[in-house]
């Protein structure tokens, strides 16, 4: 794994938005400017007390160019290579030159030490100035290495936690199955007891079903060969397939499922088995990690001619702050967060998968030019926002492209 | 008397089919979803075994183990994982806290419970 692939595995393209990248672009200068502007306070400061120091050893009329000279090679060299090359410097000129301390007279000698001052602690200087870019070069190299190694050290972990949870996930349902059938086979329990475990392997083999499709997906996505073909698609009658499905799955955890789908609205460009699978991992979600008797909300509408929304709102126990930014990455699994809305002291349920549905869902939603976001509060709920362009709007987009 | 045994797993389902078989062969059992659940039952009542799984949110099964085994009225407790990676490694850490036997998913039932009937009847 080379430390390019690490960084691809960490940050997703097209995870954060051109917004995202744009802001965090404008802080990243503020902050350089900053700096710069810090750094340049502190070179004229403590230049100037370094010449205040060492004045009474120096020919008269040097000291304004013994502060200049040391403001340049801090400037150039950095602040402690600098100071320290002047000042070396200006010993070295008024210690060889001056024999005689502190008996001064303005005459040619003087002139002949100013240059030989000036030369000397212009050479010092630019020898500490390519010093420090030398440095600096090492320093951000050494600062790449080891940032490219964290990526590198992070991404082997989420792969090794992913391992450990896709064979979690599969083995375990399989061993309920296992344990189950032979019960079945061995003992002879009564119907009642008999319907129940068959219940039990049903429901374990379609979570095996599910694990398994996302798994093959996401290879396939891997590969490049996820075909998302978008047309033009109704999105209410999309929820409206979905909705026996989600009422049933609600009711099991005794949800308040509200479902506000606006009469009409503009047909999508979407394609209609993604536009689904993405609405069901969403809804699902919204519905497992709902504390039982919660309240999920679906609603629609459509921003002029150009957008269509589709919002689950839950009133469950959110998301960490620190997971929201990561909830649509592969492989991502969240934390269990304790504070329930119901404030019941139960533990949170366990946070299953293997970490590919919310990853699926945006990888499809962008596959057809919408876009997929979070948010949440811990403790208040989570809404789900998914914008998907019209198809209007794309062909219109399509033609103004072709025009150019 | 019958022999208590505590199974500790997060997987609701597995969960129930374990108790059901355990119970089956004439074991007194106690179920918790989790390492910290598993700590509640334990200092309720001491089971004579203690069957874990590993991967488990809130506390997992290697923690659950060390907590005991560092504990004087817990420490010789018997402790079987039901691990559910593959990695030897895993399995040495395991053994490492103390943990008397791994049996790794999807395993047979009959291989936990003769698992079980020997520790016990050691």
């Amino acid at each position: 794994l080379n430390a390019g692939e690490a960084i691809s595995v960490i940050y997703q393209p097209g995870l954060s938005s051109r917004a995202d990248a744009m802001l965090r672009v404008a802080r990243s200068k503020l902050a350089l400017i900053l700096r710069r502007y810090a750094v340049a306070v502190w070179t004229v400061g403590l230049a100037s007390a370094a010449t205040l120091l060492l004045t009474p050893l120096m020919p008269p009329g040097v000291s304004p160019l013994f502060l200049l000279a040391i403001v340049v090679s801090a400037w150039k060299g950095g602040l402690g290579p600098g100071i320290l090359a002047t000042a070396l410097s200006a010993l070295v000129t008024v210690s060889l030159l001056l024999p005689p301390v502190f008996t001064f007279e303005v005459g040619r000698e003087d002139g002949l030490q100013l240059v030989v001052f000036i030369v000397v602690a212009i050479v010092i200087g630019m020898l500490s100035a390519s010093r420090g870019k030398a440095e600096a070069e090492r320093k951000g190299l050494l600062q790449r290495e080891r940032a490219a190694r964290i990526a590198a050290e992070r991404a082997s972990a989420v792969k090794d936690e992913f391992l450990a949870a896709a064979s979690h996930e599969l083995r375990t349902p399989l061993t309920t199955i296992k344990i189950l059938t032979r019960m079945l086979l061995r003992k002879d329990p009564p119907e009642r007891e008999r319907r129940e475990y068959l219940r039990d392997i049903a429901s374990e083999c379609d979570r095996q079903i599910d694990l398994v499709d996302n798994l093959l997906d996401s290879s396939r996505i891997e590969a490049g060969g996820v075909q998302i073909k978008p047309g033009r698609v109704n999105a209410i009658e999309v929820i409206r397939a979905c909705e026996g499905s989600f009422r049933v799955q609600a009711a099991e955890h005794r949800h308040e499922l509200t479902i506000d789908v606006a009469p009409a609205m503009p047909l999508v460009n979407a394609d209609s088995d993604g536009l689904r699978r993405s609405l069901s991992t969403i809804v699902e979600n919204a519905i497992k990690y709902t504390p039982d008797g919660g309240r999920i909300y679906l609603r629609t509408y459509s921003v002029g001619n150009q957008q269509v929304v589709i919002e689950i709102e839950d009133n469950g126990r959110g998301i960490h702050p620190e997971d929201l930014p990561h909830i649509f990455d592969k492989f991502y699994r969240g934390r269990a967060s304790g504070s329930g809305a119901g404030g019941a002291s139960a533990s949170p349920p366990e946070i299953q998968g293997i970490g590919l549905g919310l990853y699926l869902a945006r990888v499809l939603v962008e596959g057809m030019k919408g876009s997929i976001e979070a948010r949440s509060e811990i403790g208040v709920g989570t809404t789900v926002i998914l914008r998907l362009p019209t198809y209007d709007e794309i062909q219109l987009a399509a033609s103004a492209g072709r025009g150019m | 008397m019958a022999k208590r045994l505590l199974v500790v797993e997060d997987g609701e389902r597995l969960l129930r089919a374990l108790a059901v078989t355990l119970i089956e062969e004439g074991y007194e059992v106690a179920t918790a979803r989790n390492g910290a659940e598993a700590l509640v039952s334990v200092s309720e009542k001491l089971p004579d075994l203690i069957i874990s799984d590993i991967l488990m949110p809130v506390m997992d099964g290697i923690s659950l183990a060390r907590l005991l085994r560092a504990n004087a009225r817990t420490a010789l407790v018997p402790i079987i994982f039901l691990s559910t990676q593959t990695e030897i490694e895993n399995s040495i850490t395991a053994l490492r806290t103390g943990v008397n036997a791994c049996i790794g998913k999807p395993f047979d039932p009959d291989d936990l419970l003769a698992a079980v009937a020997g520790i016990l009847n050691n």
